[in-house]
């Protein structure tokens, strides 16, 4: 009896925490701005129904449009990325992802592949690791490729955002609903500024050691990506966004598929860096900053990216199934945000 | 590793399942020592040997008191090489900047260059070389035996509940403890937890935010001289600090030590309820008080050798207390001060009785309790002026300032402006007025028997509206600057 009790108090103390966490627990919002890590709106779509799942850094989250995508070529994707995301975290990303989707593909945004722990920022850590569901896979990538100093902000969420008692407002308290209100841009964050950029190639050398050095240290969590979707049967895209200058990631992206290439049969790559790979594409007007098209920009790779995976892959058009009619709804929901900032940012 | 850490809870929840899993005493000793002994190395590193070393010296030392004939010249002998040998070792480390600079002088004279001289205060080293000293004196008077166990011994001094800040336990109510094997309890489960909560609630709640105030002003008291008012409230704010942070850390190690069913002395009885200052002395870190009582007072004497030489004693003791506390001359001061107190207030009593009875307060009516209570408070408030400055110019300072205090326009703006937001304030504060409230309360009702006769869903609401209060409100995580426990660096 003092067993069953005790083991009661215990419950009831890990819920009280745990809705302690979720409700000091800022949710994240494209309409707050806030880039990535969308894991309340990735949980929210239905199991088994998404196609192609996309991962990377804000290079993928600012550029690629699933609902362009979906309304282009009728494929079900989800841009699931994460702010300056490191390769080593997209791994534990990508097993989580497993436990609730079967993609056909996974992409891979491949700028990531430049970075090393002198990239690593501990706020953005704390977002990408912070933000996964509580799971074994959250743990682990808090406790093998987190450092110490952020490990206890990564797991317990009262540790970091207890402080926000102050800010609190009604829709912290909304848990059912907090952060799935920009459900239907499915990751994607939409940038409305342009700025022109350049457009003269980069040129590398056919050798970079500094730059095999990044790809080296990434080529580990690479293999583990790969070879676990190659184990449940998914093809790996390693894709590289326009830049402008285009074609800086180039390098990282070929080093990496030729390492990849050359052990699974299920890697193809794709440069969308290189000029003219996406039709249309202006570099005075289509760009937010050097690293990163704004929304006019993400619709033209959308479109480019669909059609590519449509042929390459012979994914299905989702468009008149059964199971697919909320995409209708997110459909116009997107339209009518974009339509509503785009007016804005006109005036 | 920090107290107030999710680490230093899962590795108290880690011991305490591998303790109870194990069959044997000794086993469990022996596992109890070496989390202890882990748990001070997360803390201290390499300076661990000093407490093994301390650990080794007050072992040998007592076996040695303990075979010599009792109160033999042997056993003096043995007993005042084991003090000094300890004591030596706490006045070498914890006034380590003198001696340092008294080795270069002897380095000088001999026309050669010293080693450079990297002292650190090993955590905790005032308090366990004086449990090794009042365990000495106990085996020399015949008040404890001698233990010939090493772990059992090592265990006294080092188990981790108190290796860090105290309380300073004694042989005779410790050792026997150690040496019994204790069942698993529920209800010594429910009243450590429930200890260790009120302890983070002091901590976390009131003592760090209200810290923040305190240090703010303390660090440059004249940037703040145009706003006496805010100077006057972090020293108010100060007391109330020292108080909850170093009541609350002696919660959460009562409380750590309660699950594994062992007591450990309280340190506090509701101090600043006392109406005068020898009874705040009662009242406030008993441990180290009654240390001072049985090891250094009533060894000088007493009461017991006349007026006089009582007066000589208390001196003595509050001046000894307070380099105990840190070399440094504001702590000096302090001490005497406080001495000071007890024996003017002695000396007054016939004078206050006197003025009292013609304005009509009659002695143990409320009135005058409420107005000794008072007193007793701005007396030791003003005292730990001393304690808390860097130095004996800021102290005067701060005092010139405390004694003529103005409100100014700017006080609000100025009090926000130190660190803490106006909510944090509101809830440091508030906290600190339940609590001194609700022991107010308990000279007149036992909270302890109340809480347990209340239905138990009103009881698991309060725990849960307490741990909320704590994970919600504390000051803690990676936006606050944490403060580390202040009786940490004594």
């Amino acid at each position: 009896m003092r067993l069953a009790k005790a083991l009661a108090f215990v419950a009831l103390t890990l819920v009280t925490l745990t809705l302690a966490g979720n409700v000091v627990k800022p949710g994240r919002s494209v309409f707050a701005g806030d880039g990535g890590a969308a894991w309340e709106d990735f949980s929210a779509e239905p199991n088994r129904t998404l196609d192609v799942v996309m991962f990377g850094n804000s290079h993928l989250f600012d550029s690629v449009d699933p609902i362009e995508m979906w309304r282009a070529e009728g494929i079900a994707a989800f841009t699931h990325g994460g702010p300056a995301q490191m390769l080593k975290v997209t791994r534990w990303w990508v097993r989580e992802t497993f436990r609730t989707q079967r993609p056909r593909v996974v992409v891979i945004e491949m700028s990531s592949a430049s970075y090393t722990d002198r990239n690593y920022d501990p706020e953005h850590q704390i977002v990408n690791v912070g933000y996964m569901p509580m799971s074994d896979n959250r743990i682990a990538a808090a406790t093998l490729d987190t450092p110490s100093s952020e490990r206890t902000s990564a797991l317990f969420d009262l540790w970091q955002y207890h402080s926000r008692w102050t800010e609190l407002t009604r829709a912290d308290f909304a848990l059912a609903t907090k952060g799935r209100d920009d459900w239907f841009m499915k990751g994607y964050l939409p940038k409305f500024e342009s700025r022109p950029v350049s457009d003269t190639l980069v040129v590398r050398p056919a050798s970079d050691p500094f730059a095999d050095g990044l790809v080296a240290y990434n080529i580990e969590a690479l293999e583990d990506i790969v070879s676990r979707c190659e184990r449940q049967g998914t093809q790996v895209l390693l894709l590289v966004t326009p830049t402008g200058p285009p074609n800086i990631y180039t390098y990282y992206l070929n080093n990496a598929a030729e390492q990849l290439a050359a052990d699974h049969g299920n890697v193809r790559a794709l440069d969308l860096s290189e000029p003219g790979a996406v039709p249309g594409l202006s570099y005075e007007r289509d760009f937010f900053d050097g690293g990163h098209v704004n929304h006019g920009g993400a619709v033209k790779v959308s479109r480019t990216l669909a059609r590519y995976l449509a042929q390459t892959y012979e994914l299905p058009d989702r468009r008149s199934e059964a199971g697919y009619g909320a995409w209708d709804e997110a459909v116009g929901l997107h339209d009518s945000y974009i339509a509503s900032e785009t007016a804005g940012s006109a005036r | 590793m920090q107290f107030a850490s999710p680490a230093y809870l899962g590795f108290v929840a880690v011991a305490v399942a591998v303790y109870f899993a194990l069959p044997w005493i000794r086993a469990r000793n022996a596992w109890l020592l070496l989390a202890s002994y882990a748990f001070y190395w997360s803390i201290a590193g390499r300076w661990t040997g000093v407490l093994l070393s301390v650990t080794v010296l007050g072992y040998v030392f007592g076996l040695l008191v303990g075979r010599a004939p009792a109160r033999s010249r042997a056993a003096r002998a043995w007993l005042a090489t084991g003090i000094v040998l300890t004591v030596a070792t706490l006045a070498f480390f914890k006034y380590g900047g003198i001696t340092a600079g008294l080795l270069d002088s002897v380095w000088e004279l001999a026309g050669a260059r010293g080693p450079a001289l990297e002292l650190l205060l090993p955590v905790g080293i005032s308090f366990w070389t004086f449990m090794t000293v009042g365990y000495l004196v106990d085996v020399y008077r015949g008040d404890a035996a001698p233990t010939r166990d090493p772990l059992a011994h090592a265990l006294f001094v080092g188990f981790f509940g108190h290796v860090t800040a105290g309380p300073i336990g004694r042989a005779g109510q410790l050792l026997g403890q150690l040496a019994e094997k204790r069942r698993f309890g529920y209800e010594a489960m429910r009243t450590g937890l429930l200890l260790m909560l009120l302890g983070f609630f002091r901590k976390l709640v009131i003592a760090d935010p209200l810290g923040v105030v305190v240090d703010a002003v303390y660090k440059d008291p004249h940037r703040y001289g145009a706003q006496p008012i805010v100077i006057t409230l972090a020293t108010l704010a100060f007391a109330l600090q020292i108080y909850f942070d170093f009541s609350g850390y002696t919660d959460i190690v009562r409380g750590t030590a309660k699950l594994f069913g062992i007591d450990l002395l309280p340190n506090f009885d509701r101090p600043y309820f006392s109406a005068s200052v020898k009874e705040f002395w009662r009242r406030w870190h008993m441990s180290l008080m009654g240390w001072f009582k049985d090891y250094l007072y009533i060894p000088l004497g007493g009461s017991r050798r006349g007026r006089l030489r009582r007066y000589g004693n208390i001196l003595i003791v509050f001046l000894v207390s307070g380099v105990w506390h840190g070399a440094g001359w504001t702590f000096v001061a302090w001490g005497l001060l406080n001495a000071a107190y007890q024996i003017a207030g002695e000396l007054l009593a016939p004078a206050r009785d006197r003025v009292a009875g013609l304005v009509g307060l009659s002695d143990g009516g409320a009135v005058r309790r409420v107005l000794a209570i008072l007193t007793t408070f701005a007396l030791t408030t003003g005292a730990w002026v001393l304690f808390r400055s860097e130095t004996l110019a800021d102290a005067r300072y701060i005092v010139g300032k405390i004694v003529r205090p103005e409100l100014t326009g700017e006080t609000l703006s100025t009090l926000l402006s130190l660190g803490l937001t106006a909510e944090q304030l509101a809830v440091a504060s508030g906290a600190a007025a339940l609590v001194l409230a609700l022991e107010a309360l308990s000279f007149r009702v036992d909270l302890g028997a109340w809480l347990a006769s209340r239905v138990l869903p009103l009881r698991w609401a309060l725990y849960q509206a307490a741990l909320l209060a704590v994970v919600i409100f504390g000051y803690y995580g990676p936006v606050y600057d944490a403060a580390a426990f202040a009786y940490f660096k004594f």
